[in-house]
């Protein structure tokens, strides 16, 4: 089933089966189309959203017996204290889906899988590969119901190769790319990277099967993608490899340093804001960071006029580019005597004003405050269920004609059984009920 | 899994379709990473991408390190790893003849790929509304460091100001453990491809509903904010929940994950689930501390730091691919951490092909990672490295230069 337009589908016109509830209406240029959602974690789920931010009807398989753990711990934090529905982690990469409960290891469960299959335009799993296979569910069975189904596999290692039924999470998908090498400061050993891994391996299996879903509008057929979150953070640092082709050697890790320009780093300051930005004596006053690049000497000569700083324009040690460079840590120490009497935020304007690259450093609620961020129109408040108000970050792409749009926070547990069993799949309550007791809805 | 489960989907498909973007047109103006890194994944893909350049080129040309001792133009290895795929027009956008040919050049194509900011395309008469409307077909994907609209549309930005600016940095250095440390960019250009990425995802997502509906919309990207949606459940957190702490410093494979030092380099162990964490035991051979007096398997949290001591000292003394492969024989996720070099030559990509190599006229040949995924239905578009500077010129302008032979136009300086 392939809907040509939103309105056609809400109609039931091209549902090919009576009674039943094609995929929903949403804003965004995936309206109308429907994805079985069987991820789970981090990488897999926040892929998984951006389909269905972009208005996609995403059908989140979960199931009790098999907790998304993002609904109960984080690799950073540890264990969460509140319950399955109140996890911020969850409630991040999980927005706008619904949730079904389904024990798949039921034979009930897998029959509802196969006639969702059947209305679906996709489906997205992050399992090790072969486990849906083994319980009935991949590729070769869903496109057995639905010969045009988009199905891409986003694993560790990706389906084949003899690496690919390893299993990792974000810090281990840096480490086998290479960028864990070449992450942190100099002289030290190298980072282990965070949940953000995750994020961009995520972004990458969105981007494929947004490819995926093109290509069966534009040639008619579904296909099989097999994407590996490893890879997708190689992709990213590209250039890398061909140093090692092309220089012969590894490349080194350079922090916020630059190979040609200085000063190019970080400098402390007093404060993120100026003290009188802060009522109640907020947190963030305690401490701030500033980024400042100069690539010209006329960014160089701008950036010491704004600061005050004209000494060191008039320092032999500084005169050219290149010996800035090469004097680059007496440099940093200069400037951070003087950033640490000042304010990161109002200082990175001023020079900003005078044409010199300069940013505050943020987190948390800096991001939110931040003058560029707000411009764009800011954060978008949510109400998880069994929690409090949210704001989170929309996403980063804003589209003309079809706007994304944050409908709903994450589901609970479940949320929606009654209604994609019902409503989606025209079951009546005797079988509803039967699976019920077959314990296919755990 | 058993053998190459996913494989035989592959095998058992029908014939191999076209490329996934055959017979789609995209114009590129753009420098450096990220923008081009969009145009780049299009181009890989199929698509005609005609990059316009100035006539001293792409400022990624100019980026070291380059594949030999001397700068060289042709040789950037930014420069090369950005541009496969595409064909280089230049044009000089100061004249209005090289303006008029890139307008022609636009009303043509399915996608206009740009990183200049607002002003810039309204000098060149091209801004994004007026695209709109005179083209609705066309498909305007911007990518800029804060998005077209509102003051910082024009600020002056770099990788590490656009880095610190998103938030992408402090999380960088939240991961380390430290709450007090300076924030930092992680290596390479990462950062920058996040925009990349996010352009090209959402341009496709513009294709699908263009193939749906038939018009084109704009694209607006902030990279910066790319780079803070990759962070967002660790920002959202620090906002909404007034936390958590940082991570508490590594302590080896103790906890939930960490480094462990090898006798040949670094390994990150990350073992969350309690099967996960009973495979790390078993791979250490069952150590009498992992059991209480029972011989059950203790609950980590109450182990303390001993464990970790001496996971560190059993990681310490055997080399990274033996505490690979002895955890993830047992189910226990792990990586080592891998220098670029290592990549390129694990068994495990060049089984999967990831890397391709590519010869260029002037440059070493090199091998180049592919996408990230495998499209089992489409055939593999046939990939080029990056142009040499000028080399579609004549023929891609010689339609719009009437009445100019491209001879004349290159001596009136139209074009490179």
């Amino acid at each position: 089933m392939t809907t040509t337009n939103g309105y056609e589908a809400q109609n039931g016109q091209q549902s090919g089966q009576q009674g039943l509830l094609p995929p929903a209406i949403r804003p965004g240029p995936l309206s109308g189309k429907r994805i079985i959602d069987f991820t789970w974690a981090w990488a897999g789920p926040y892929g998984a959203m951006q389909l269905a931010l972009m208005g996609a009807e995403l059908i989140k398989i979960e199931s009790a017996t098999r907790i998304d753990h993002s609904r109960q711990r984080s690799l950073a934090m540890g264990s969460f204290a509140g319950g399955v529905n109140q996890a911020p982690m969850f409630n991040e990469v999980n927005l706008n889906k619904y949730s079904i409960q389904l024990n798949l290891k039921t034979a009930g469960a897998k029959r509802v899988v196969r006639d969702l299959a059947r209305t679906a335009d996709g489906a997205i799993d992050n399992f090790r590969p072969g486990t849906l296979q083994k319980l009935g569910l991949g590729y070769d069975d869903l496109r057995r119901e639905n010969p045009n189904i988009v199905m891409i596999s986003a694993s560790a290692l990706g389906a084949t190769g003899p690496e690919r039924g390893y299993t990792g999470y974000a810090p281990t998908f840096a480490a086998l790319s290479g960028l864990s090498y070449l992450s942190g400061e100099p002289e030290e050993p190298p980072v282990m990277m965070g949940g953000s891994i995750d994020l961009r391996a995520g972004t990458a299996a969105a981007m494929a099967m947004l490819a995926g879903l093109h290509y069966r509008e534009r040639v008619g057929r579904g296909q099989f993608i097999d994407a590996s979150s490893s890879e997708a953070i190689g992709m990213h640092i590209a250039e890398e490899f061909l140093h090692v082709d092309m220089l012969g050697r590894d490349g080194d890790k350079i922090g916020n340093g630059h190979r040609a320009y200085a000063p190019h780093d970080v400098f402390r300051c007093a404060s993120m804001r100026a003290p009188d930005a802060y009522r109640d004596g907020h947190k963030g006053a305690r401490s701030g960071w500033i980024a400042i690049a100069c690539r010209s000497d006329a960014e160089w000569a701008a950036f010491c006029k704004c600061s005050g700083l004209d000494h060191l324009r008039d320092d032999q040690r500084f005169r050219t580019g290149l010996k800035r460079w090469k004097h680059r840590a007496e440099l940093k120490s200069m400037i951070e005597a003087w950033t640490s009497e000042q304010a990161a935020v109002e200082t990175a304007s001023a020079l900003r004003a005078a044409g010199v690259p300069a940013a505050a450093s943020v987190w948390g609620s800096d991001v939110h405050h931040s003058e560029n961020f707000q411009a764009r129109g800011g954060a978008v408040s949510v109400r998880p269920p069994e929690t409090h108000l949210r704001e989170v970050l929309p996403p980063p792409w804003q589209l003309s004609e079809t706007p994304a749009e944050i409908v709903s926070p994450a589901p609970r547990l479940g949320e929606d059984t009654e209604y994609v069993l019902s409503r989606m799949l025209g079951y009546d309550q005797d079988r509803i009920d039967a699976l019920a007791r077959e314990g296919a809805l755990e | 899994m058993d053998s190459a489960t996913a494989v035989d989907a592959t095998d058992a498909a029908d014939e191999l379709g076209p490329p996934l973007l055959a017979g789609l047109r995209v114009v590129e103006l753009a420098e450096e990473v990220a923008a081009p890194f969009a145009a780049k994944l299009l181009a890989d893909a199929g698509a005609e991408t005609i990059k316009i350049e100035p006539p001293d080129g792409d400022a990624a040309r100019r980026a070291a390190p380059f594949a030999e001792p001397a700068p060289h133009r042709e040789t950037s290895t930014t420069w090369l790893a950005y541009n496969t795929s595409k064909r280089s027009v230049v044009l000089d956008l100061d004249t209005s003849a090289g303006r008029r040919v890139l307008q022609r050049l636009v009303s043509e194509t399915d996608v206009f790929v740009s990183d200049r900011a607002p002003s810039q395309l309204a000098t060149l008469d091209l801004s994004p509304d007026d695209l709109r409307e005179r083209y609705p077909q066309l498909i305007v994907a911007s990518l800029t460091p804060f998005g077209l609209i509102g003051d910082a549309a024009e600020w002056p930005s770099t990788a590490l100001t656009r880095a610190h600016a998103s938030g992408s940095a402090a999380g960088v250095r939240r991961n380390l453990g430290a709450d007090s440390g300076a924030p930092l960019m992680a290596g390479a250009k990462v950062h920058e491809a996040d925009g990349g990425l996010a352009l090209a995802l959402a341009t496709w997502a513009a294709l699908i509903a263009r193939s749906r509906q038939g018009h084109g919309q704009i694209v607006d990207v902030a990279s910066t904010e790319a780079m803070m949606n990759m962070d967002r459940v660790d920002i959202s957190i620090a906002h909404n929940d007034g936390g958590p702490p940082a991570r508490p410093p590594s302590r080896g494979g103790s906890a939930f994950g960490g480094r462990l030092e090898c006798a040949d380099g670094h390994l990150i162990a990350v073992t969350p689930q309690s099967h996960q964490w009973a495979g790390l035991i078993k791979a250490m051979d069952d150590p009498e501390w992992a059991f209480d007096d029972r011989g059950q398997l203790m609950d980590r949290s109450s182990l303390g730091e001993e464990a970790g001591l001496a996971i560190e000292q059993w990681a310490k003394v055997r080399t990274r691919d033996e505490v690979f492969r002895a955890l993830q024989s047992n189910s226990a996720p792990a990586g080592p951490v891998l220098r670029p070099s290592e990549v390129l030559n694990s068994e495990q990509e060049r089984a999967r092909g990831f890397f391709e190599r590519l010869e260029h006229p002037l440059a070493p040949s090199g091998r180049y990672p592919q996408f990230a995924a495998q499209w089992t239905g489409a055939s593999r578009a046939g990939r080029s490295a990056a142009p040499l500077l000028g080399a579609s010129t004549a023929d891609i302008t010689r339609p719009h230069l009437a009445p100019w032979t491209p001879v004349q136009a290159r001596r009136a300086g139209v074009i490179g």
